[in-house]
């Protein structure tokens, strides 16, 4: 019995950290349910650099206080260099459609074509997105989302929530919640795409809202 | 499962914090080289379209380029089709096909009809082997821009070339 005690308190105390173990952890004060990574896909500025190369993880943390430092020390959306993506995925999942995670998934997107329009609303619209996948209120009890992507091209931005199978009906509640999250209207449709289709040529949406 | 609102959330954004400071500014960095380099390729770009590299201090001591004095006139090719061209016109046939006519030929056209006349005059034996063909000239194309052939120009040109055998015996006569 006295075992079986003492088993339990070394397990408790690897679980439980103190200020003593972690100074950093210490100041998490309100944990996320999933811990998050973000990625930045820089632009080619030099012909021997590849897509690997360019996809960088930048830094992975896992409380609110943690996201705000982070939000607040880096550029916002609309001052991203042109061919610049930023990924906010779960911990453990690059945002490639080969990552093991995302293979059997595909995206709901949006972009913003008018791109003038759209500068003054971007930066607010991303951290709307943001927070929503976070939070995790972006869906119910699907756990459907891996991950959400902001690109930023010449013609648009565009705004996608990568997920992690093609189910319809798992789906339609991210799909929903991304158009009110984004603000769109009726007549502005949001569009999933599996990442297989989007690989073939002429491949067009599966599912629109 | 933890979820948070944006409410929520928004409420804590003052309590935030900076995990690792030194990797945020080097990503800053790293996203400021970009921005440069994609500034510079810009500024690159746009002198290669448009300058020819010349450069002015304007009153303000700022250099500029004389883009508005070298710039050319944008080309008629993309869109604008050559207005003085004619289409020929269409014709509708009892069965409903639409046929275009050949438009007119500025110069030329009469040539169409010789060739018929020829083809006619040989299929009835009026010129071939055993008869002479009396060929009248056009004149009218004679005169034509098309480049001298050059080894035309080369055969043609007078030379003055030097024979040193010749010169000899020139000096012999002369003895």
């Amino acid at each position: 019995m006295s075992e079986e005690l003492t088993k339990q308190t070394e397990e408790l105390n690897l679980e439980s950290k103190t200020v003593f173990d972690n100074k950093e952890e210490f100041e998490a004060k309100h944990p996320l349910n999933s811990r998050w990574t973000l990625w930045y896909t820089k632009p080619q500025t030099n012909k021997s650099e590849n897509w690997h190369d360019l996809l960088k993880p930048v830094i992975t943390f896992s409380s609110v206080e943690e996201f705000w430092g982070i939000y607040n020390s880096i550029p916002v959306a609309n001052q991203l260099p042109l061919k610049s993506d930023y990924h906010l995925f779960k911990e453990g999942i690059r945002p490639e459609w080969e990552d093991e995670q995302n293979s059997k998934g595909g995206k709901w997107q949006y972009s913003f074509t008018n791109k003038r329009e759209a500068s003054g609303v971007i930066n607010d619209l991303w951290l709307r997105g943001l927070l929503a996948v976070v939070g995790e209120t972006i869906e119910d009890e699907e756990n459907e989302v891996n991950g959400i992507v902001l690109n930023i091209r010449k013609q648009a931005f565009r705004v996608g929530i990568w997920t992690k199978d093609c189910e319809d009906s798992k789906l339609r509640t991210v799909g929903e919640r991304l158009k009110k999250v984004l603000q769109l209207s009726d007549e502005q449709k949001v569009e999933f795409i599996s990442h297989d289709a989007s690989n073939k040529k002429g491949s067009e949406a599966q599912i629109v809202l | 499962m933890a979820k948070y609102t944006e409410e929520q959330l928004i409420e804590l954004k003052e309590e935030a914090y900076v995990p690792q400071e030194g990797i945020l500014e080097a990503f800053n960095q790293m996203v400021e080289q970009v921005r440069e380099h994609a500034a510079a390729e810009y500024e690159k770009h746009k002198s290669i379209k448009w300058g020819n590299g010349d450069t002015y201090i304007d009153e303000n001591g700022n250099e500029r380029s004389y883009n508005h004095l070298n710039r050319r006139r944008a080309s008629r090719s993309s869109g604008n089709k050559n207005p003085r061209k004619k289409t020929g016109e269409q014709q509708v046939d009892e069965d409903g096909w639409a046929t275009f006519s050949k438009a007119k030929k500025s110069f030329g056209a009469e040539d169409e009809d010789d060739r018929q006349s020829f083809r006619q005059a040989v299929k009835d034996g009026l010129i071939g082997p055993n008869n002479a063909v009396r060929v009248k000239p056009n004149n009218k194309n004679l005169g034509s821009s098309k480049a001298v052939d050059p080894r035309d120009a080369i055969a043609d040109k007078h030379t003055n070339t030097f024979n040193a055998f010749e010169a000899l015996g020139d000096d012999d006569d002369d003895e």
